[in-house]
């Protein structure tokens, strides 16, 4: 970029006082709102409010199921007093997550080698579990699972009903699941692979909930971002670009102008945009920042688009479209 | 062609492509010498701008072509003609076209830094200009704190920026009320006076009465060149 170009950007900026403050409000309103759309949709799409106790007895079979493609926030599925999943923080992006809560008596006929008082089993696509020293692992195939710990191996060890061994408080559920498909009443038979279907297909339709209300979100957010862009080039060309053809600017010249001024807008709306979330991660609970450093990258790219049109016009040395009105594109 | 001709059109034809074809210039061929002062005059429509915008080099004709001191246009590629634009020519333009931004003393510098001057040397021009078209006390103020003729005079100022060989005017009073066009048009004869070779496309007969050459177009054909010492 040639040194008048600069000089001329700058006084550009510095000297319009309601365009330049338009441009920059417009261009952190689209940051601001794409960042909290974002944000959001995130909350709504990675977090349930508190699920209430889940009461599952021991040597029962409990499953969880999500949908594939989307990331199960493990980490978030704690189980009270067991300590079994408290230390997960691995995650997994797709499959199932089958854990089995055995009596201490049954695990030598299943040939395991117990560690402790509790009894863990992880199947599926599980990358990692460690469940600390109460718990068991293994880790492999939903069909090892079944051959393992099918409905023969668990049949003979049933808690007696009405005398569960111990209570399981499931506090976090896979984000959207109804946690009323949870419940089990005592009976292992409950837990078959038709059961586990329809538990699949509950979560899989509580997973396009947030999904869609996320795209819809991110669209309406990624309109704001590029309809900016395209104020920002409408501007850009009206209300000076002409007057620079005037004075001697070449096309391509004036192509480069556009996109410096277009990125210089958007840049101070980022710092804006930055300052605001930075305040509001100081004075309120509102974490915005790590979904503004994504909406920031998006916006330049939008405002970048916006001006493709414009910035075509005056690079293809179209002057006259900028210097008179009748003849302006 | 006149072979002192400062500015030549051979032949030039311009088509617009808009629905089948609109032709604004037929067939177009003069020479203007230097140190002339030329109105292109004609009624609305009859292709003064067009002819204008094309001896300056902003737009390309279809047929035919235009040499500025023996160079043509055809032969320059739009990088090579944006500067032989901005170095050889001054616009002044109906509208003004002043950028909003800048100061009066900067929108006359402005084509100064473009041919890569220094700021201290391009303000020194810059206040001279603005002087010399009687504007010495408003060069720091911005175009909107400037009347219609006052802008027109920076206009003006600006265009001469560059020492251009040839000065061309698309209506320049057309915005005017008429003192500030006689005003307007005192500083141009000033100019030619001095030795600037002048090209003024307007309808204004004021203007026209003023003129050494008097380009008359009629359906974007030339139809008469009168010439007066």
């Amino acid at each position: 970029m040639k040194g008048w170009m600069t000089r001329v950007l700058f006084l550009f900026f510095r000297r319009r006082p309601q365009g330049a403050l338009l441009l920059l409000l417009l261009t952190a309103a689209a940051q601001m709102s794409l960042a909290a759309l974002w944000h959001g949709a995130k909350e709504s799409g990675g977090q349930v409010p508190r699920v209430e106790a889940l009461e599952i007895p021991l040597g029962a079979q409990a499953a969880l199921f999500w949908p594939e493609g989307r990331t199960a926030p493990l980490k978030d599925i704690r189980v009270a007093k067991s300590l079994l999943l408290q230390a997960v923080e691995s995650y997994t992006s797709q499959g199932t997550l089958i854990f089995l809560l055995v009596s201490p008596e049954s695990r030598p006929e299943l040939g395991w080698s117990p560690q402790g008082k509790g009894g863990f089993l992880s199947c599926g696509q599980v990358p990692s579990l460690a469940v600390g020293s109460l718990g068991f692992q293994q880790e492999g195939s939903v069909e090892g699972c079944e051959k393992l710990f099918g409905r023969s191996v668990i049949t003979p060890f049933p808690p007696p009903e009405g005398e569960p061994r111990g209570t399981w408080e499931l506090l976090w559920l896979y984000p959207g699941v109804d946690p009323q498909s949870f419940r089990w009443e005592g009976n292992p038979q409950v837990w078959t692979p038709h059961a586990g279907e329809t538990l699949l297909a509950a979560s899989l339709k509580a997973g396009r909930g947030p999904l869609a209300q996320a795209a819809i979100l991110l669209l309406v957010a990624s309109a704001l971002a590029v309809g900016n862009g395209a104020l920002i080039g409408y501007f850009a060309r009206r209300q000076r670009y002409g007057a620079l053809a005037a004075a001697g600017v070449a096309g391509d010249e004036l192509g480069f102008l556009l996109v410096g001024d277009t990125l210089l807008a958007v840049a101070a709306g980022s710092l804006l945009t930055l300052l605001l979330a930075g305040a509001l991660s100081f004075w309120t609970s509102l974490h915005l920042l790590p979904e503004v450093c994504y909406s920031i990258p998006l916006t330049f790219l939008a405002a970048l688009l916006g001006v493709v049109r414009p910035f075509q016009v005056v690079k293809k040395e179209e002057v006259l479209d900028l210097l008179y009105e009748e003849r302006r594109i | 062609m006149t072979e002192a001709a400062l500015l030549e059109v051979e032949n030039v034809t311009k088509v617009y492509m808009v629905g089948a074809g609109v032709t604004a210039l037929q067939k177009v061929s003069l020479a203007i010498p230097q140190g002339v002062l030329a109105v292109v005059t004609g009624p609305s429509g009859c292709g003064k701008s067009t002819l204008l915008h094309l001896m300056g080099g902003l737009d390309r004709p279809t047929f035919g072509d235009i040499r500025l001191a023996g160079t043509a246009y055809s032969s320059l590629s739009a990088a090579r003609l944006a500067r032989v634009r901005r170095q050889e020519i001054g616009f002044i333009f109906q509208q003004f076209h002043l950028v909003p931004e800048l100061l009066a003393w900067e929108n006359v510098a402005l084509p100064m830094f473009l041919m890569g001057k220094g700021r201290r040397e391009a303000e020194k021009r810059a206040r001279h200009l603005l002087q010399r078209v009687g504007l010495a006390g408003r060069a720091d103020h911005y175009p909107y704190e400037l009347s219609g003729g006052e802008q027109q005079r920076v206009a003006a100022a600006r265009a001469l920026a560059n020492e251009p060989r040839i000065l061309l005017a698309d209506e320049p009073t057309g915005n005017l009320d008429s003192q500030n066009a006689a005003q307007l048009l005192d500083l141009l004869e000033e100019f030619h006076r001095m030795g600037q070779t002048l090209v003024i496309a307007t309808h204004d007969p004021y203007v026209v009465e003023r003129a050494q050459w008097r380009i008359h177009l009629k359906d974007g054909q030339l139809r008469e060149v009168e010439t007066f010492p």
